[in-house]
């Protein structure tokens, strides 16, 4: 099962980066030890490097969508100054994944909607084609389970007093997918520190490779016996090809400045552009075509035909994204906006706050809130109408969930707690409520618990 | 011009004192082994000295003295003058220009001891004119001031004393020894048997409690201003002056004092969190370091 098809993060797209006040702490330690480091007395390193240990973090989440997709996600990462210049991560996650998403099609009537097609002509294991005459339409869902492990690990060094550069490279597996990934960053301070260009590219090679192999787009998964699909439109009568393994490239570059305006703000601002090419469609996603419009039936509609979705080969994909950190003492507010669109027709807005109170000398506590408005694919569908299909093929449909108009809401909740100078702990909450503008798909409330732990050593 | 060395019965330890870079110097070396304690103590004055003498702005025949004759000549300068000036040129960038070591000739201005009004703003103006580091043009073997400019490691030099003298202290093999420079402090490790030093602070709000601290290694220092302040017109002025605006910082805590794994790192923070004012605690919060601020 493909849980992300989005391309190999680059380095500092993590809106998180960017310089803020608690690397003064750092800056100075990497200042203190060339400084002594210099005077060529043995142990001097070890006596200013503050990070001459290992930072251990470990992280166990949770996700779960209200009677769907259930994540769980545990991250092992280590964080080592191997000298003043250079800084190790690695990262290490396993996730499982269970539950049931929604596959596409239309659920009618009293259709089974838990089963996989498999891929010959007869001996299907599910029902369709069934009739109704209940107005209130479901989307049908498919059973998953699977498993994944990626590993992640990045090279940070300083090459000059003022210029660092990043390398990276990442890999993950799951049954049915795999993926491999390099990226290289680079950030360079101007204007005595108070201005940070980044400059960063990355790319990713990824196979897929289900389970029964992959059908070409717009082909059959089955029509009704006195199929009225058009021939000219969506073939019923050809088996579908079945191709073996598929790939894709991701390439994505990324730009952005970082710039200090006063003592108390931080602007950032990023431009990246994301090129992916190859099989770019899910490959157990499918689309139903009905015989009747749904809210206008008179008499039953039926299910007359389930194809295999098509996407295009080549996505384009932008974003511009821009942060404010303001620092009001014991509170730092950071409001974000990110705006995204691509050549699918897809585009989105998305505004984010998170609020960082200090309680304490102890204790931290976050709260985040975040808005996302997504526009549809241009070749997203609900469903087919089998009339409209006698008019015109289409050259790509999709009914997958995520490529439809959706709002989504989240707010969540952390406390950071620094148990003593080695060891911190934190758990974070949120509730997030997905808002399908579609007739088919329904609300989602969905709920995220996460538990950290970080160690120095 | 020498030390002296007394053994502590309460504490069963060594202490040898000096004055150096004008103020008391202390070496706490846990041993009864007088010739151990002796050896520390001469290591310790031995670098305390080397470094004022080397960078004493009040003697001419120094490097900063011979840098700030220079009349915008450059001056010619070995390893150790410029790692610690790009030093200076890193705090002076991480405070934003707040910390300058060229900001030093403020100090006439702002007397403190006899003051009971600021200068004249025309008289800071013009003393503005010959600060900002950035204007300084520092090579590897070389530094050009622009002529009227004065430097002044006295917000580095006491910090890199002592901990260069723990390093010193280390390499010859010594264990167990604190290292006190006016203040500034530092360790090789605890006591004897992973027994704490304890370190006395004073408190400049409360002088007959002072408040003890455990130190099992690494650093601490404290700024504050209990001796040098004053008032005028409601509002309190630290001894702490901003290099960007020439005036004192308002509203500082009267101390700050913070623990660091070296003593120029616990140094800096806790000047930088006196540059900060009323927010020195937010700031000292958000570095993650243990601190203490009395206001």
């Amino acid at each position: 099962m493909q849980l992300t098809s989005e391309p190999v993060k680059v380095p500092n797209q993590n809106p998180e980066a960017g310089r803020d006040r608690a690397s003064i702490r750092n800056s100075l330690s990497i200042a203190t030890t060339a400084l002594l480091a210099g005077t060529g007395l043995p142990g001097s390193q070890a006596m200013a490097a503050e990070g001459a240990g290992t930072d251990v973090g470990i992280s166990n989440l949770r996700y779960a969508e209200y009677e769907r997709v259930s994540v769980e996600k545990t991250m092992l990462k280590f964080e080592r100054s191997l000298d003043e210049k250079n800084r190790l991560e690695a990262t290490l996650i396993y996730d499982t994944m269970t539950g049931a998403t929604p596959n596409g099609r239309v659920h009618i009537g009293d259709v089974d909607p838990s089963a996989v097609p498999v891929t010959t002509a007869s001996g299907f294991s599910f029902t369709a084609g069934g009739a109704t005459s209940d107005t209130s339409t479901r989307t049908s869902f498919t059973d998953f389970s699977d498993r994944r492990i990626a590993l992640a690990a990045t090279l940070q060094k300083q090459l000059k007093r003022l210029l660092s550069v990043t390398a990276g490279g990442a890999g993950s597996i799951e049954s049915d997918y795999s993926s491999l990934g390099a990226n290289l960053t680079a950030a360079m301070d101007l204007n005595q520190r108070r201005t940070t260009l980044t400059l960063g590219g990355g790319y990713n090679y990824d196979r897929i490779s289900p389970e029964g192999g992959i059908k070409e787009g717009l082909s059959r998964v089955w029509c009704g016996p006195n199929t009225a699909v058009h021939p000219a439109t969506l073939d019923c009568d050809n088996d579908p090809q079945l191709y073996h393994p598929a790939n894709k490239t991701v390439l994505s570059l990324l730009g952005g400045m970082t710039q200090v305006l006063s003592r108390r703000t931080l602007l950032q601002v990023n431009y990246s552009y994301t090129d992916t090419a190859g099989y770019l469609s899910d490959p157990y996603k499918q689309f139903s075509v009905i015989n009747g419009d749904i809210f206008n039936a008179d008499g039953q509609i039926q299910e007359v035909g389930i194809f295999y979705e098509k996407r295009p080969r080549h996505r384009a994909s932008q974003s511009v994204y821009t942060k404010l950190v303001i620092d009001a003492g014991r509170n730092s507010f950071h409001p974000s906006y990110r705006f995204f669109w691509d050549n699918w027709g897809i585009f989105s807005h998305t505004a984010e706050l998170r609020n960082y109170f200090q309680l304490n000398s102890t204790t931290t506590v976050i709260a985040h809130m975040r808005y996302n408005q997504q526009h549809a694919a241009d070749f997203y569908v609900d469903y087919f109408l089998h009339d409209d299909l006698a008019i015109e093929r289409p050259d790509y449909a999709s009914a997958d969930h995520r490529l439809s108009r959706q709002d989504t809401y989240t707010v969540g909740l952390q406390l950071n707690y620094r148990v003593n100078e080695s060891i911190n702990i934190g758990t974070r909450a949120e509730a997030m409520y997905q808002s399908y503008l579609t007739t088919t798909i329904p609300d989602m409330p969905a709920g995220i618990l996460q538990f950290l732990l970080k160690i120095k050593t | 011009m020498s030390w002296q060395l007394r053994f502590n019965q309460e504490k069963q330890y060594w202490i040898g004192y000096f004055d150096a870079m004008a103020c008391p110097c202390t070496v706490f070396v846990d041993t009864d082994n007088h010739d151990i304690a002796h050896r520390a103590t001469q290591l310790a004055f031995n670098e305390a000295k080397r470094i004022e003498y080397k960078y004493s702005r009040y003697r001419d025949d120094s490097i900063i003295g011979r840098i700030n004759t220079a009349r915008g000549q450059p001056t010619a300068i070995d390893t150790e003058t410029e790692l610690l000036l790009n030093y200076a040129t890193s705090c002076f960038e991480l405070s934003e220009g707040r910390f300058d070591i060229s900001s030093g000739v403020l100090g006439k201005l702002w007397r403190f001891k006899d003051q009971h009004q600021p200068p004249a703003s025309h008289d800071i103006a013009t003393t503005l004119k010959h600060i900002g580091w950035h204007k300084a043009k520092i090579q590897p073997d070389q530094i050009q001031l622009p002529d009227g400019m004065a430097i002044d490691l006295g917000g580095i030099g006491k910090e890199y004393a002592v901990d260069r003298s723990i390093l010193l202290i280390r390499q010859a093999g010594i264990r167990n020894v604190l290292v006190n420079f006016g203040g500034d402090i530092c360790c090789t490790e605890g006591r004897r048997n992973d027994i704490p030093w304890e370190v006395i602070l004073e408190n400049p709000a409360a002088p007959d409690k002072p408040a003890a601290l455990n130190l099992h290694s690494g650093a601490i220092t404290t700024s504050g201003d209990s001796r040098r302040s004053f008032e005028y017109q409601g509002k309190r002025y630290s001894h702490i002056l901003n290099a960007l605006t020439g005036w004192p910082v308002e509203d500082a805590p009267r101390s700050v004092t913070v623990a660091g794994n070296t003593c120029l790192e616990a140094g800096m923070l806790s000047s930088f969190a006196m540059l900060e004012g009323k927010h020195a605690r937010g700031f000292l919060q958000a570095q993650g370091v243990d601190y203490i601020c009395i206001d």
